[in-house]
């Protein structure tokens, strides 16, 4: 029996008196690909940002055993440290280059000498798929794909057990596309880290998670492997399946 | 982390993470050994393997582990990495260049300016009233407070460190002079031109700085629309019309404040106070002041957004710029009036 390294019970988040989500659950086994699915604006990000410890929540955020609303700032310290973070634009920080950048964690969290942690970022920068000349350049010198391959490899540099990418694929063209999916399914087999991403894409949501929910209504409105999702019965869900995109994505994956 | 040596095999245990690799590090140096050994461990991470390999000894694994150590080496790079490094001398020719440079485009906005300046003068529709108006209420009707509080308190100043010269001689009428003639030639229109250069320089070098990270500017363009319609010339023409009537109010706010301490630490009633301005100044004494505010006006308008337009696409370069467009136009304020100093001696005014 696999563990659930996130659970989430009754969590609620709401900004003055507007509320986000009201009585969300959901459980994230170890070692999973976790999806989140939902409208644009129906607080899938609110829900990693509160997993992340960014926005204020009541209810329960269970993460490897510790309750990050009753925890102190040293559990939350650890379990930070667990935490590799991707967002959605990639968000480097621009006065540094690539391999500062990506050294950042290291260096905050260690005092190891520059041979090693250039080392150590050459490597993961290489994991995700990046050569050694944009060790030196600034992220304004870099295509958007690379940047978030980039941004996924800072944050990958700690061996996270937890990875979380907002919407890894958006703005990225197929072919990088799938080679960033290609990327974490290796990263998720490999080191075995769980992987919570938000995504619209429809290849990645069939092609790499194994598990999925689906936020409607401030609430939870299905959990379960792919499949069953889209079998759901759901406005929305029905229109992002069988709507003019998805329709296209299932007849061509069947011929 | 727990380490045994045993016939130059180091032995590790427990959980070798990023965090280990300098205990490990610093024992390494210590002692010789042919062989790691860490299938004992119970965790391994991919940092310290790298460091591992690194060490270009045997390195011993688990079959679980050895799938881990496979992948960091088929990515790991054995070529030394490049990176530039320059010497002293390269770093100050380097700076000395880079500042000709500046000058150069800052030499080539002022050409930019003209041209797209006659541009609009044929053209005169293209100019954005609103644009203007609302820049001269940001940057003009907005300092009014402040720079009411500062004239004043630097006219009472002035009169009150000559007030205890003047009492000596019983000159005490001659406080009139000295307050009037330096606040309405110098102190008045410098006040308003730093005054701005910090306020309104600055400011428009972080909004085209900001516009320029964010491709606004770039967006601007590709609608047709010229930039410098709509970020430069609104910013110059408001401070053409801001800075002189600033400098009206500095004069009479520095006036006023020489007018109280004179009053009060010297004696010299409103009455004799006026009559006596008459005398002191005229109307050459307040042109000398306001003849330098297109100057003023202009050097704060341009430096301000060419810093802006020099800002490279990250955010340290933003600050840099904001410090840069602020510390230059004080100092070509300055500049530009000690020029008016001796240029109004030669003319006699």
């Amino acid at each position: 029996m696999v563990r659930d390294i996130i659970k989430v019970r009754d969590l609620k988040v709401s900004y003055g008196n507007r509320v986000i989500l009201d009585g969300v659950n959901i459980s994230v086994k170890e070692g999973e690909v976790y999806t989140i699915l939902g409208k644009s604006g129906s607080g899938k990000t609110t829900l990693m940002r509160a997993i992340l410890m960014l926005e204020k929540s009541e209810g329960i955020i269970d993460v490897m055993g510790t309750d990050l609303n009753k925890a102190n700032e040293n559990e939350r310290e650890l379990i930070k440290k667990s935490y590799g973070v991707m967002f959605q634009a990639a968000s480097l920080f621009t006065s540094l280059t690539i391999g500062e950048n990506v050294a950042v964690p290291l260096k905050e969290s260690t005092n190891l000498g520059n041979d090693i942690v250039f080392d150590i970022v050459r490597f993961k920068l290489s994991l995700v798929g990046l050569d050694d000349y944009v060790f030196d350049l600034y992220p304004y010198e870099l295509s958007g794909g690379m940047r978030k391959k980039a941004a996924l490899a800072r944050a990958l540099v700690l061996d996270p057990k937890i990875i979380f990418l907002d919407e890894p694929t958006s703005g990225l063209d197929p072919v990088s596309a799938d080679d960033f999916d290609k990327t974490i399914v290796e990263l998720n087999k490999l080191l075995g880290i769980t992987v919570v991403m938000i995504t619209h894409d429809l290849d990645s949501f069939f092609g790499i998670s194994n598990k999925a929910c689906v936020i409607r209504d401030k609430k939870v409105l299905a959990e379960g492997a792919p499949y069953d999702i889209m079998n759901q019965d759901d406005k929305w869900l029905k229109e992002l399946f069988f709507g003019n995109r998805g329709r296209k994505f299932i007849q061509w994956n069947q011929k | 982390m727990r380490l045994e040596l045993n016939n130059k095999r180091i032995e590790l245990f427990g959980n070798l993470t990023y965090k280990e690799i300098r205990e490990l590090d610093r024992y390494i140096k210590k002692v010789s050994f042919n062989e790691i050994d860490v299938s004992g461990a119970e965790t391994l991470d991919t940092s310290f393997i790298v460091y591992l390999l690194k060490t270009n000894k045997k390195l011993i694994t688990s079959e679980r582990q050895k799938q881990l150590v496979e992948i960091v080496k088929s990515n790991l790079k054995n070529r030394p990495l490049e990176i530039r490094k320059t010497g002293f001398f390269y770093d100050v020719g380097f700076i000395v260049v880079r500042k000709l440079e500046h000058f150069y485009h800052f030499l080539a906005f002022l050409g930019e300016i003209f041209i797209k300046g006659l541009e609009l003068l044929l053209n005169p529709k293209r100019l954005r009233f609103k644009m203007i108006v609302k820049d001269v209420e940001l940057m003009g009707f907005n300092a009014i407070p402040i720079l009411a509080t500062i004239s004043f308190l630097i006219g009472a100043v002035i009169a009150y460190h000559g007030a205890i010269r003047l009492k000596q001689f019983g000159a005490n009428i001659f406080v009139v002079d000295l307050v009037s003639v330096s606040v309405l030639r110098e102190l008045g229109p410098l006040i308003v031109a730093i005054l701005l250069a910090g306020r309104s320089a600055s400011s428009y070098t972080t909004q085209i700085g900001i516009m320029k990270v964010t491709e606004e500017i770039d967006v601007i363009k590709t609608m047709g629309i010229e930039p410098f319609d709509v970020l430069v010339f609104p910013k110059i023409i408001s401070m053409l019309i801001s800075v002189p009537l600033l400098i009206i109010l500095a004069d009479v706010s520095g006036v006023i404040g020489g007018m109280v301490v004179a009053k009060l630490s010297l004696g010299v009633t409103l009455r004799d106070f006026i009559l006596r301005l008459h005398h002191a100044i005229d109307i050459k004494t307040f042109l000398a002041g306001i003849l330098k505010a297109p100057a003023f006006a202009f050097l704060i308008a341009t430096i301000g957004s060419f810093e802006g337009f020099m800002t490279q696409k990250n955010v340290e370069s933003i600050g840099e710029s904001v410090t840069v467009s602020v510390v230059n136009s004080i100092f070509a304020v300055i500049i530009a009036d000690a020029i008016f100093s001796v240029l109004f001696r030669w003319l006699g005014i």
